[in-house]
């Protein structure tokens, strides 16, 4: 009988066998297959700050591991995995809106703060720079390629509200990355 | 349109965006740790030797059989060697056999006419020990001659007249010193 090498097992194998009797190697491929996604989004979602980007990983993983067991597999792996990610930073962006304020929201506003002349920036830094919102919307829908029906559903938020925020979020990006010359006389 | 649409450069930019990135090793343990807390996972299973005392002793028993195994088949192919090396060598010795006994008895003619000449001048009791080892070396390559071919005549002549001559010495023997013995 020949085993089967563990990166070559699909996902639903390895997650059985954490399931059902707790496969440290098994849960060890999962995450190195999946972390790297998730990781990325989630800290792209948090605005950069990587301590609060890995605190949300490992309780993602810590409430699949839960969960797995009941997991139906409607949905792939990852898919299942990025929306319990995103929920947690969703509940870790609320948290940090109660312990401080939304200084962002005043810092950029629809226009976006104007940029300053020695100062370059890039895409991603741009996208950072967005209030929760907008940037959640902005990355879903254009980095991840969600619908704006995921997004209702995923962050729990009307249609109508998804596109909206998309606008104003590509928007406020716009002007972030526009030249500085153009920015003083838009 | 409400959200208008994003330029060709754009959705370029957007599209050229990392879609992964790995995060700190630290937070694999780290997961697997808060993992291992709540009893979700199970340690990778680990091989563990785990013996009853007699278990030691029979597996340290089985330690020195195993050397001693080793000690001994060293030995024998050793053994072997050495074997094969005498055997060559007797076989070389059987080839070389008529050669050396032609060395060996020139040795001991020359040997005996060097004792003849300085018979003369030395004392009796001076020559008794050369007479006495001369005497045994004829008699024991006699010995070996009639060995050798049982019905060889010069042989068995010299063996006879020897016993015949050892017979009356051991009487006069009897009356004087004991003999000095030369063996071969």
């Amino acid at each position: 009988m020949t085993r089967t090498p563990l990166s070559s097992a699909d996902d639903r194998s390895l997650a059985d066998a954490v399931a059902g009797s707790g496969d440290e190697r098994a849960f060890r491929e999962l995450y190195r297959r999946h972390t790297p996604a998730l990781y990325q989004l989630v800290l792209r979602m948090l605005g950069g700050v990587a301590p609060d980007a890995e605190d949300v990983v490992q309780e993602a993983w810590v409430r699949a591991v839960r969960q797995l067991a009941k997991f139906r597999w409607e949905s792939s792996l990852r898919t299942w995995l990025t929306a319990i990610g995103l929920n947690l930073a969703r509940e870790t962006l609320r948290k940090r809106a109660r312990t401080r304020t939304e200084e962002i929201d005043e810092r950029l506003g629809l226009s976006a703060r104007p940029v300053r002349d020695a100062e370059r920036i890039d895409l991603e830094r741009a996208i950072a720079r967005l209030p929760n919102g907008y940037r959640a919307v902005l990355v879903l829908h254009d980095v991840e390629g969600f619908t704006h029906e995921e997004i209702s559903r995923q962050l729990q938020i009307a249609v109508g509200t998804s596109k909206s925020q998309l606008f104003d979020a590509r928007r406020a990006v716009r002007s972030l990355l526009q030249p500085p010359s153009e920015a003083r006389h838009a | 349109m409400h959200d208008d649409e994003l330029t060709p450069e754009e959705r370029a930019a957007m599209e050229a965006l990392p879609r992964e990135r790995p995060p700190d090793r630290a937070l694999e343990e780290r997961v697997v740790r808060a993992l291992r807390a709540q009893g979700l996972l199970e340690r990778p299973a680990t091989l563990r030797l785990t013996l009853p005392p007699l278990g030691w002793l029979a597996a340290a028993a089985a330690s020195v059989m195993i050397f001693a195994g080793g000690v001994a088949l060293g030995a024998w192919l050793e053994s072997r060697h050495t074997t094969q090396v005498v055997l060559d060598m007797h076989q070389r010795d059987a080839a070389e056999t008529a050669a050396l006994v032609q060395r060996t008895g020139s040795a001991y003619v020359s040997a005996l006419s060097t004792l003849a000449t300085f018979a003369e001048k030395a004392r009796p009791q001076e020559m008794e020990p050369a007479r006495e080892a001369a005497v045994n070396a004829l008699h024991a390559a006699a010995s070996q001659m009639v060995r050798l071919l049982p019905e060889e005549p010069v042989a068995v002549n010299i063996l006879q007249g020897m016993a015949r001559a050892s017979r009356s010495d051991s009487l006069e023997a009897a009356a004087s010193e004991p003999r000095r013995v030369v063996w071969f």
